[in-house]
């Protein structure tokens, strides 16, 4: 079987105007998401997570610019596509599921309304059809169908985010971006949650974008991971090596900075100091100001993402002796 | 009661604490004659916390920790219970004796961009505590502040004592308000969620601190936290609340690697772990926490617990020692 890229993101940059300066919250970034599969966007606030997904969906707030790069949503380049254009596509091929969408329902609608909204924008269907499919929907994500006409209010906090994953999947997009879906949950909903999202994606073959700050929760999902900081991939590849042999200082950082709870307790090794402001990021690699083995050459020469082993990128100088591959 | 062998005196002595808020209703309703109705945010909870220990908190939203927490120093007045600190009882403190004992008895907030005051400095922000009590003379105030913000690793002080909150990060925030806790010389600090606001890098930062304090000064800390990971990382014990009760308390590396409640041991399985290869969790116990107004009889797990028998609905289970130090609320280790 032939692995195709349902999306492939190339050198995007896309910069927030603020006055006269830019803030660079994505900043040349590449990767691709294949069928079926699930891509975790790691990173911490303000590293340009959230942006990557708002670029793709084309939801940018006003001041939002892309600078360069090509978008493509299988094989075509969306950016070239006009707004008429797009909103064809947008939550029929690419939908989302937005950080805090579970408390983005309309109060003084029923859930089911809402999710049949979303369908009858993009298909041709009687409301008749469009009941039965967000029922078979309500079925899909585990919420009894009889709770169609609910308010939001009538629904707990894992119901409603059961509710956004439906309304993303309602037109059977090919692949859904999921931002920080369980970070407002409890700690057991976030389990019924993760284990929903794989059962979907085993069962729709579906491909995902998982974006969370939360190392455990990607590797619980996905099949690859990009580690992102202050707007840059730093490393990138197939999750199993990467959680085994983490090679960038700040994914090792952020690995070790988790406590886990089947180890012996030991002692938590932070990262010194806080991501830099990026209307204005450090020169050379971002990192370098809070990197433990930094030396003359990441003060002035930016890293590239090399390949360290197959499916295994890594920014950093500390791999890249000279200028060959490694 | 709860019985420890072996242990020295406990520093906070907790006995049937419990807070309801009422529910608001309206005057038709009232005038009708309904009954008032209450949340149960902390339903008759003791406990025993000895010195010099961390003692963890655990439990999902909505389960009475953050109360429970507040209650303990007397930042929300109890409807029933004590709490002895040091032979005395608190709840029934009043006046300036009072405030002698809200001096020694801290707390550090969840989120530091609410807690602190963004129009004082940090100087202002550690010295008002000093101020109002008195406890060093204006010229000495400085000296005091400086030293406390080198404790919790702001150094070097001079660097950080002009500056305004908005100038720090979070992390460096938190840490201003442990400092505030600090310049106190409090024995006890009640630290709700310290780290749940923070990126993950700047986390551990401000749990070292945490943990050189408990060294260094012997404070107690309750460290209250919805992860468990977390909670073993930084306790000594580990209590567990859901729906207002104590279900378990134990030794935390016991509590993780034993657990006994069925709440617990579901707790636990739920927590992803940041290694791909790791087995999935499975998650037996179905839906969310009920509503603390009317919650189910018996057992207050039992609508939700995979191992529910009769007597649960019925019953409520008390919390027993089941094993030296590990106590556990449930009938399966109950029998009559």
């Amino acid at each position: 079987m032939q692995v195709s890229e349902v999306l492939k993101v190339e050198g995007l940059k896309m910069y927030y105007r603020m006055g006269k300066t830019y803030v660079k919250a994505v900043d040349d970034i590449s990767f691709e998401v294949q069928k079926g599969k699930c891509l975790g966007l790691a990173g911490e606030s303000g590293s340009g997570k959230t942006s990557i997904a708002a670029t793709i969906m084309r939801i940018l707030p006003k001041n939002g610019q892309i600078i360069s790069g090509n978008i493509y949503l299988d094989g075509q380049d969306i950016l070239k596509l006009s707004e008429e254009e797009f909103r064809k596509i947008r939550w029929v091929k690419v939908a989302m599921v937005p950080q805090a969408s579970m408390n983005a329902f309309d109060p003084v609608f029923t859930i089911g309304d809402q999710i049949m909204e979303a369908i009858l924008t993009h298909k041709n269907m009687s409301k008749d059809e469009a009941i039965s499919r967000v029922k078979e929907l309500f079925q899909l994500v585990g919420i009894d169908p009889s709770r169609i006409n609910n308010y939001p209010h009538e629904f707990s906090g894992g119901m409603k985010q059961r509710a956004a994953i439906a309304m993303a999947l309602a037109n059977n997009p090919d692949i859904i971006i999921l931002d920080e879906p369980t970070t407002a949950l409890d700690v057991i909903v976030q389990a019924q949650v993760l284990s929903l999202l794989r059962n979907l994606k085993q069962k729709l073959n579906i491909s995902m974008i998982l974006i969370t700050h939360d190392l455990s929760i990607i590797a619980d999902l996905c099949d690859s991971v990009a580690v992102m900081y202050a707007g840059k991939i730093v490393e990138y590849g197939d999750i199993y090596k990467i959680y085994k042999n983490p090679k960038h200082p700040y994914t090792q950082g952020l690995l070790g900075a988790f406590p886990n709870i089947r180890a012996k307790k030991q002692k938590l090794i932070g990262i010194p100091g806080a991501p830099p402001n990026l209307a204005n990021p450090p020169p050379g690699c971002r990192f370098h100001p809070r990197c433990p083995y930094d030396f003359d050459r990441c003060k002035v020469e930016e890293p590239k993402l090399k390949e360290v082993e197959p499916g295994h990128f890594v920014a950093c100088h500390l791999y890249d002796k000279g200028d060959q591959n490694a | 009661m709860i019985k420890v062998i072996k242990m020295p005196e406990p520093l906070i002595k907790a006995i049937n604490v419990k807070k309801y808020f009422p529910v608001r209703m309206s005057f038709i309703r009232s005038l009708k004659g309904e009954e008032q109705k209450w949340v149960k945010a902390v339903d008759d909870i003791s406990i025993d916390i000895y010195p010099k220990e961390i003692l963890g908190l655990a439990g999902e939203s909505g389960s009475g920790k953050t109360t429970f927490g507040r209650t303990l120093i007397r930042l929300i007045e109890p409807t029933a219970g004590s709490v002895i600190y040091k032979n005395v009882d608190i709840f029934k403190l009043k006046g300036s004796e009072l405030k002698n004992y809200r001096r020694k008895l801290q707390i550090i907030f969840q989120d530091p961009y609410d807690s602190i005051n963004p129009r004082l400095t940090i100087r202002d922000v550690v010295a008002e505590g000093l101020l109002v009590n008195k406890l060093v003379s204006k010229d000495k105030v400085d000296e005091a502040v400086a030293s406390a913000l080198e404790d919790v690793k702001l150094t070097p002080p001079e660097e950080f004592i002009n500056r305004y909150p908005h100038e720090l990060s979070g992390g460096q925030r938190q840490r201003v308000a442990i400092a505030r806790a600090l310049v106190l010389k409090p024995d006890f600090i009640v630290a709700d969620e310290p780290v749940s606001m923070l990126d993950v890098s700047i986390r551990a930062e401000v749990l070292n601190v945490m943990l050189d304090l408990k060294e260094k000064y012997g404070i107690t800390f309750l460290f209250i936290t919805h992860d468990l990971a977390l909670a073993k990382h930084m306790s000594d014990r580990i209590a567990v609340m859901y729906l207002g009760k104590l279900v378990e308390l134990a030794d935390s590396e016991k509590l993780i690697d034993n657990p006994l409640h069925p709440y617990t041991q579901a707790l636990i399985a739920a927590i992803p772990i940041p290694d791909p290869t790791a087995k999935k969790a499975e998650v037996k116990i179905k839906g969310e926490i009920p509503s603390p107004i009317n919650p189910p009889s018996g057992c207050r797990f039992h609508p939700r617990c995979p191992y529910v028998f009769d007597r649960c609905k019925v019953e409520e289970p008390k919390l027993k020692e089941v094993e030296p130090g590990h106590f556990v609320a449930c009938h399966l280790y109950d029998k009559p």
